[in-house]
């Protein structure tokens, strides 16, 4: 999508490049369309079909699968006879137990923290939205759904699943356990809703529902 | 695209967090009325705050990778792994797959990342002929494949766990597990605190 002429006296229809700072006029862009910065090739905005509704839906989703995927076990072990069962909650304990305090407080905060709290502020800004209540936390809890989203670290533990459990081949006979199915449907709940949020929109609606 | 000046140069500033668009000509420090959030003309101190992040990670980095990760005991035996002895023992399994993928996570992205984020400082510091679509291009790869490095921290700690149960055997965190994960903290802080806009002010001076 090209955008070129600016009308500088009319600040509404101004948008500015977050990634080049190149300034040009606002378009409305369709829905399934993805307009980018001409200079620099920042996606600037990427409308889905009902947004906000279908947030709520997958954030929900989420929640119901948070709770297994920490609690049950994701990987179940049979080693010299006797079988096991991890969790991540276990294994948090585990290095807590060990002495590892360090480790421990990043995956605490990588894996249980920041998915948590931040389907929790996407949970209270669609809501809010929904219920057309107005409410001075909207801006604060989005601002801070963007600063934790660098931190969450979902997928990578997945692939040390992987690569852990590639490790104990020769050791240990390995199985899935029930938290691993809960955990790999949480992860892809998460793709989806950063697929569908619309930050612009998001945005938009805060500034008008806000006083 | 020859008239493409910055939103700075032409009197507004654009907030980091809600990307708001806001008239001030005076290019002031002032509060979003959208998100509330303080909003700079860029990033006050931007090069300096990344590049001391930076060469605390690099240095960190450096015992990272000597000391060892990991040590296991099994049936009497100790082994302790550095990071790198760990992939060659992966690859001398079998696994070469698997050891290829951890060391292009835990070896080459860290190192080529710490490169990287470094030349593009060093360009826009002292205003190098360096492309500005090359910088934008490694900024935007460093600030995606920076997570991705917490691989080996993650791995030791389901083997802690795992291993934990077993009566014969025993694994302990070493020293370099813990600077691993702070090493690649201060690098996705360091990239963070760096304004991508700086890169683009270059051009927007020479228009």
């Amino acid at each position: 999508m090209m955008r070129s002429t600016l009308d500088i006296d009319n600040a509404q229809h101004i948008e500015a490049c977050p990634d080049c700072d190149l300034l040009m006029t606002a378009a409305l862009v369709k829905e399934g369309y993805v307009s980018q910065c001409p200079r620099c090739g920042y996606t600037l905005e990427h409308p889905t079909r009902l947004s906000i509704r279908n947030n709520f839906f997958c954030v929900f989703a989420g929640l119901i699968f948070y709770f297994p995927a920490m609690l049950l076990p994701i990987l179940q072990f049979t080693m010299v006879g006797n079988t096991e069962a991890l969790s991540i909650l276990v294994c948090l304990q585990t290095l807590f137990s060990t002495g590892n305090w360090g480790v421990g407080l990043v995956i605490f905060f990588s894996l249980m923290f920041v998915p948590l709290v931040q389907m929790i502020l996407i949970i209270f800004v669609t809501t809010r939205f929904y219920y057309q209540v107005k409410s001075h936390y909207l801006a604060f809890c989005f601002k801070w759904y963007g600063y934790l989203n660098a931190w969450g670290m979902l997928d990578i533990f997945m692939l040390s699943i992987i690569v852990a459990s590639i490790k104990l081949h020769d050791d240990a006979e390995l199985e899935p356990g029930l938290g691993l199915y809960a955990f790999i449907a949480l992860l892809l709940i998460k793709a989806l809703q950063t697929q569908f949020l619309n930050k612009k929109l998001v945005w938009t609606l805060i500034e008008k529902h806000g006083e | 695209m020859n008239k493409s000046y910055s939103a700075l140069k032409q009197g507004f500033l654009c907030c980091r967090q809600c990307h708001k668009v806001i008239p001030e000509k005076q290019q002031q420090v002032i509060q979003c009325p959208r998100c509330q959030s303080k909003v700079y003309p860029r990033i006050p101190n931007s090069l300096s705050q990344s590049w001391a992040l930076l060469i605390s990670g690099f240095i960190l980095y450096i015992p990272a990778n000597v000391l060892p990760i990991m040590t296991l005991t099994k049936g009497g035996v100790i082994r302790t792994d550095t990071i790198m002895s760990g992939i060659i023992n992966l690859a001398n399994i079998g696994m070469a797959p698997i050891a290829v993928i951890v060391f292009i996570a835990s070896i080459l992205v860290p190192a080529l990342k710490m490169v990287a984020l470094a030349m593009i400082l060093l360009a826009t510091q002292f205003k190098w002929r360096m492309s500005v679509y090359m910088r934008t291009k490694m900024y935007r790869m460093i600030e995606f494949v920076g997570r991705w490095s917490m691989l080996d921290v993650f791995v030791i700690s389901i083997l802690l766990g795992i291993v934990k149960f077993n009566k014969i055997a025993s694994v302990d965190i070493e020293p370099a597990g813990l600077l691993f994960a702070i090493v690649i903290i201060l690098t996705m802080l360091a990239a963070i605190r760096f304004d991508s806009r700086l890169i683009w002010d270059d051009i927007n001076e020479l228009s």
